[in-house]
């Protein structure tokens, strides 16, 4: 591994007022190989992708590209020098196919009068497809009918199809089921054997041994280390240098979790639960302080369960809270039934990104915040302040925007926005995705101590261990069914990966 | 003291024709009818004259529409009142082009002459006969027009503020719409008369925007602007009762000297309470009227020429013939 | 978590580029011109703004909640003209004024409802309602312009009270309207910064998805301030009505939605929801009004005063756009 470095950063510094972004960092990446950087969020990890494509301009340091000093002033400046970022948030025009969407720079630099054949678009599309791995893919689909992994292999497409010689993955795969993951590793080692330079960002760990050839860690803005990937490196030791401290790692929870206190009558009940063409008959309890997990793949209507529990979607069947029967189509009717719910979507559905952490703390529970109609902005603070210190959430001014938060931070906020309303059942969808390691043990010590009070905890999640490790139930759904219920010893991952790929005609 | 004269019906003032041209009495015998209305008017049967007017929402329409309903109840014609809410002369034109069919006579008073001309020319084409009424097309084919000739109604207006401040004062002149032509050529008649008396000066003309409140806080400015106006000619129906409402308002009534135009309720009110001088009337019943007439005239082989509706120009003293 | 000291918490407010912008035109008016700083002037300029403002405080609940209203020109003309109609009738104050609210609030009604159980865009929906309720006035009127004196009927005492409330001045010194402008802003503030309502409003304009979550009725906040703007556009329109005495179907309030709108983001709220303050708002309306005043205290000519107010509310929008995405990035 000595080639020359594609691109090299010397003692890069970003600076805004009162935050150093990026430290002195200086870093390189070599052709053939797979980088992967690691780091909680704000250790800078976005900061330096962002110089990296151009986007923000470094106040220090050097860049070089191919051993020359170079700047980087603008987007495409780093796209002529072969560099290609694909964000977490993707960036794909829906109402456009696959083909489209994949020549989309190309079509973009041409003179606005020239002829446009969807047919060779689909055809230069389909070499990339075929060369990545994805002939199954139809050029001509609009990317609207997708899903997400699919979406994201399109968006890896359109950056691959511009002779990338650099390519940067931002979270690749939080969205991805273990099977799609697994095939985005496939596509990723291909290209590092075409010698194109990835840089991995990511929080999975498990992922990161298994894919890099070199990993960096950062935190606080500097660069901690740089090493080779070799077998004795393992997932402590990357956490170790992550957050600096001593984290309580996965294994030492695992006890815990499974030693549930003593279960009361259900909280929760369903009855022939169904949304149609995503899934039916689908009924169980939630009994007060435990934790029950539901695993699946992301087409076996798993993530659609929550927001039919809520009442946010349209559904059939019977939901009791308490024994009570709740009402479909007004989330607030859960809400006062006693739910509290926790989205996947953080920024779109989650988070009243716009406004402030007192705000969002207090959405919920309005009613109680208010004299008279009007809002009692004293009560509000006092009662943020005591959320925010239990959970130790980490926030400048109460009078802060939610949406300059880190991930953790606001995952912290819509929790307590949720116990604000003093509920006896939460809903929690993908809970941590996208959050740190630090934060995720966190929010896993929150729910704990929850269930260990009394709360009924509903967990849906695309994360194995965390439904492995932190549930005392597992539900596991394939094709819009229940496909099994695993408890205690049953739950591992092999058998919730029988389950969870078992199709209809066989689910017994 | 100021003369008060009441130009009345029928009395003609074709002693002028500074910005059109003068048509020259006309004859069906002389027009290429089409013969679909030859045989109407054979057989005797009712015509369709259709009165295209600017904009049917303005506080004219329904005088004008008064007086084609008269014409439609006395006269030998079907008489339809048309034209588009708010002035828009694309609303017009499409208007008239989907009627175009079923119209024996057309009467139009419009929005912009410019955009009407051409319309007017295919109309007439197609065989049937226009005259223009209350706003002149006179680059247009049309056969004659009847109302009243904007420039001499500005002189008029400069006649009377010329009268009412005794030759001496500075005049504000105001309107809705300063671009629009009627408003120039009534201003230019104005300002000929104005500027011709060595003690007026001409200060300014506001343009006031159309909508009520607008009208009124402009007045304010502008006078608060210049404190020394001691006249505001008003050009048209709308900033008229705004003139005199300032004055009355400010205590300025028989100080500040407002001559305007028509005669809107609130006009008349300030009328007799002193505040506006003198308003000149356009007669618009009169010239919706007589539109009609001017056409059926036509049809049946009478000869019709330039038709002047006159104006009535009111003061205190003869306001009472008013109501 | 201290407190932030009072300087920066008026540097951080997002109305202090409008409020500067403000104070450099009153600088310069009083300089350039000799009657700007009279009181008279300034009074003036509070009065001829007034309406704007109290229609310009509902269209920023409309604005924050992520939805728009084209109808209010078409609003204010109905429910002024209607309330004046029935005064002419002889009806009592109370009743005609109450009458003609009530014809603003249901507009907005229709309004709310078409624009969220309807699913309509509130820009069509409510394009659709500026048609629909101009043409209901003219027809209402039969396009006579409506003038409430005794002459044609109104009951001198009744006349008496509505010629206050539009000409009047409290303590003989500051106009009624100002005074109903005051109240209604100060109304508007309390409201939207204090009550929980408000807060719903800015919720559900941020994200109504997650506004839902939050257990907020998206739908019945969205139509409480579509009925709000009703309300203030028919306040505005009585308030007109009683102050010119006459109005007219075809020109009363024509154009004036987007006035109303422009104001309200000049003053800093989003037209994508979620953003703007009703100080902000009165800031942006006081900008116009100031404008319009000054222009015609310079004697500048009527063609050039329409460039000068275009490129004020550009330049103002802009600068609040580039000085937030300095701050965000």
């Amino acid at each position: 591994m000595t080639k020359k470095p594609i691109i090299e950063l010397i003692d890069v510094t970003k600076k805004y007022p009162g935050v150093v972004a990026m430290d002195t960092v200086s870093i390189d990446f070599r052709p053939s190989e797979v980088h992967a950087v690691i780091g909680e969020n704000g250790a800078g990890k976005s900061t330096m992708m962002n110089v990296l494509s151009g986007a923000i301009q470094p106040n220090g340091g050097v860049i070089r590209v191919d051993g020359k000093d170079t700047v980087l002033p603008t987007p495409l400046a780093s796209q002529a020098a072969g560099i290609r970022v694909v964000y977490q948030e993707l960036s794909l025009c829906w109402n456009l196919s696959v083909g489209e969407n994949v020549m989309l720079p190309e079509l973009a630099r041409r003179n606005p009068f020239s002829r446009l054949s969807s047919m060779r678009a689909g055809h230069a599309a389909s070499s990339v497809l075929k060369r990545l791995g994805m002939e199954g893919l139809d050029p001509e689909t609009p990317v609207a009918e997708l899903s997400v992994a699919q979406q994201q292999m399109v968006e890896i497409a359109r950056a691959v199809n511009q002779n990338a010689r650099m390519l940067v993955l931002d979270e690749p795969n939080s969205a991805l089921s273990p099977a799609e993951s697994e095939k985005l590793f496939e596509v990723v080692r291909g290209l590092r054997s075409e010698g194109v330079s990835v840089v991995y960002v990511s929080h999975h760990l498990q992922e990161v041994l298994a894919l890099a050839d070199r990993i960096s860690v950062m935190r606080d803005g500097r660069l901690i280390t740089s090493f080779d990937n070799t077998a004795e490196t393992t997932t402590d030791t990357l956490v170790a240098h992550m957050v600096g401290r001593d984290v309580v790692t996965s294994d030492q929870y695992s006890t815990c979790a499974n030693s549930v206190s003593q279960i009361k009558a259900p909280t929760l009940e369903l009855r022939g639960l169904c949304v149609p063409g995503i899934f039916d008959d689908v009924t169980f309890d939630v009994s007060s302080g435990e934790i029950l997990g539901i695993a699946g793949l992301p087409d076996s209507g798993k993530d659609v369960l929550a927001d039919a529990i809520f009442g946010m979607i349209g559904r059939a069947g019977e939901v009791y809270m308490k024994g009570i029967r709740v009402a479909s189509g007004r989330p607030r009717h859960a809400i006062a039934a006693g739910m509290a719910y926790i989205p996947a979507d953080r920024r779109g559905a989650g988070a009243l990104l716009s406004m402030s952490v007192a705000e969002n703390t207090v959405a919920s529970a309005l009613g109680k915040f208010t004299r008279h109609g009007f809002l009692n902005k004293s009560l509000i603070h006092k009662t943020t302040q005591t959320y925010m210190s239990k959970f130790d959430t980490k926030v400048s001014a109460l009078g802060q925007a939610v949406s300059t938060l880190s991930g953790g931070n606001q995952q912290k906020i819509i929790l307590s926005r949720g116990l604000a309303t003093d509920p006896g059942l939460l809903i929690l969808h993908e809970p941590t995705r996208g959050i740190d390691v630090g934060a995720k043990a966190e929010i896993y010590d929150i729910l704990k101590d929850l269930a260990s009070q009394g709360m009924a905890i509903l967990m849906i999640s695309s994360e194995l261990p965390e439904i492995m490790l932190h549930t005392s139930r597992v539900l596991v759904m394939a094709d819009g069914q229940i496909s099994g219920r695993l408890s205690g010893a049953e739950i591992t991952e092999e058998r919730i990966m029988a389950l969870a790929t078992r199709s209809r005609h066989h689910a017994a | 003291m100021f003369r008060t004269i009441t130009a009345l019906a029928g009395v003609s003032f074709m002693a002028f024709a500074p910005m059109s041209v003068i048509a020259e009495p006309v004859n069906v015998a002389d027009f290429a009818l089409a013969p679909r209305i030859a045989e109407k008017v054979a057989s005797g049967e009712p015509l369709n004259i259709m009165v295209s007017y600017h904009d049917v929402s303005n506080e004219f329409a329904p005088f004008v529409r008064q007086g084609v309903e008269r014409a439609d109840a006395e006269l030998n014609a079907n008489a339809r009142f048309i034209g588009p809410v708010g002035a828009d002369a694309d609303g017009q034109i499409s208007e008239i082009e989907t009627l175009m069919a079923e119209i024996d006579g057309l009467a139009i008073s419009a929005v912009s002459t410019d955009a009407l001309s051409p319309l007017i020319d295919r109309v007439i084409d197609a065989g049937i006969p226009v005259i223009s009424y209350n706003t002149d097309n006179p680059d247009s084919k049309r056969l004659v027009f009847a109302g009243q000739d904007l420039v001499q109604s500005g002189r008029d207006a400069g006649e009377q503020m010329v009268n009412v401040l005794d030759g001496k004062g500075r005049v504000m002149i105001t309107t809705i719409d300063a671009a629009a032509q009627w408003s120039l050529d009534r201003e230019g008649g104005a300002r000929e008369v104005l500027e011709a008396s060595e003690g007026i000066e001409v200060v300014r003309t506001l343009n006031t925007g159309t909508d009520p409140q607008e009208i009124y806080s402009a007045i304010e400015n502008a006078m608060l602007a210049d404190p020394e106006i001691t006249g505001i000619l008003s050009l048209e129906c709308c900033s008229t009762p705004a003139a005199g409402e300032w004055v009355k308002r400010n205590g300025q009534s028989g100080t500040i000297k407002v001559v305007g135009f028509d005669l809107l309720d609130q006009t008349v009110d300030l009328v007799i309470a002193k505040a506006v001088q003198v308003t000149i009337d356009q007669a618009p019943s009169r010239q919706g009227f007589e539109a009609v007439s001017l056409l059926v005239q036509f049809l049946n082989g009478e000869t019709i020429d330039d038709l002047d509706t006159g104006v009535g120009i009111f003061t205190s003293e003869n306001i009472d013939s008013a109501m | 978590m201290s407190r932030p000291s009072l300087w920066s918490r008026i540097a951080g407010r997002k109305e202090l580029g409008v409020f500067l912008a403000l104070v450099v035109m009153c600088v310069f008016l009083s300089f350039s011109t000799s009657s700007f700083l009279s009181s008279i002037n300034l009074l003036n300029v509070g009065r001829q703004v007034s309406l704007l403002g109290i229609m310009a405080v509902g269209m920023t609940f409309v604005l924050i909640s992520g939805e728009i209203d084209l109808s209010v020109g078409s609003t204010y003309a109905l429910s002024g003209l209607g309330s004046g109609m029935l005064i002419v009738m002889g009806w009592g104050l109370v009743p005609a004024l109450m009458a003609g609210l009530m014809l603003g609030a249901s507009i907005g009604l229709i309004n709310g409802l078409l624009s969220t159980y309807g699913r309509l865009p509130s820009l069509i929906a409510t394009l659709g309602m500026l048609s629909i309720v101009r043409g209901v006035a003219l027809l209402m009127t039969d396009g006579q312009p409506v003038t409430v004196n005794t002459r044609n009927g109104a009951l001198p005492q009744v006349l008496e009270k509505f010629e206050f409330m539009g000409q009047g001045y409290l303590f003989g010194l500051v106009p009624m309207q100002l005074v109903f402008f005051a109240a209604v802003a100060l109304l508007g503030w309390l409201v939207l910064s204090g009550t929980a309502f408000g807060f719903r409003v800015f919720a559900v304009g941020g994200s109504a998805k997650a506004a839902r979550v939050s257990g907020i009725h998206a739908e019945s906040v969205k139509i409480w301030t579509f009925v709000i703007m009703g309300l203030l556009a028919a306040l505005a329109g009585i308030l007109s009505m009683a102050f010119l005495p006459s109005g007219q179907a075809g020109r009363t309030g024509l154009g004036l939605e987007l006035d109303v709108i422009a104001a309200v983001v000049v003053g800093g709220a989003s037209l994508s929801g979620g953003v703007g303050t009703v100080l902000g708002t009165v800031l942006g309306v006081l900008i116009i009004g100031v404008l319009r005043n000054g222009l015609v205290l310079q004697g500048v000519s009527p063609f050039t005063q329409e460039v000068m107010i275009g490129l004020v509310i550009i330049i103002a929008v802009a600068i609040d756009k580039w000085s937030t995405r300095s701050r965000t990035t």
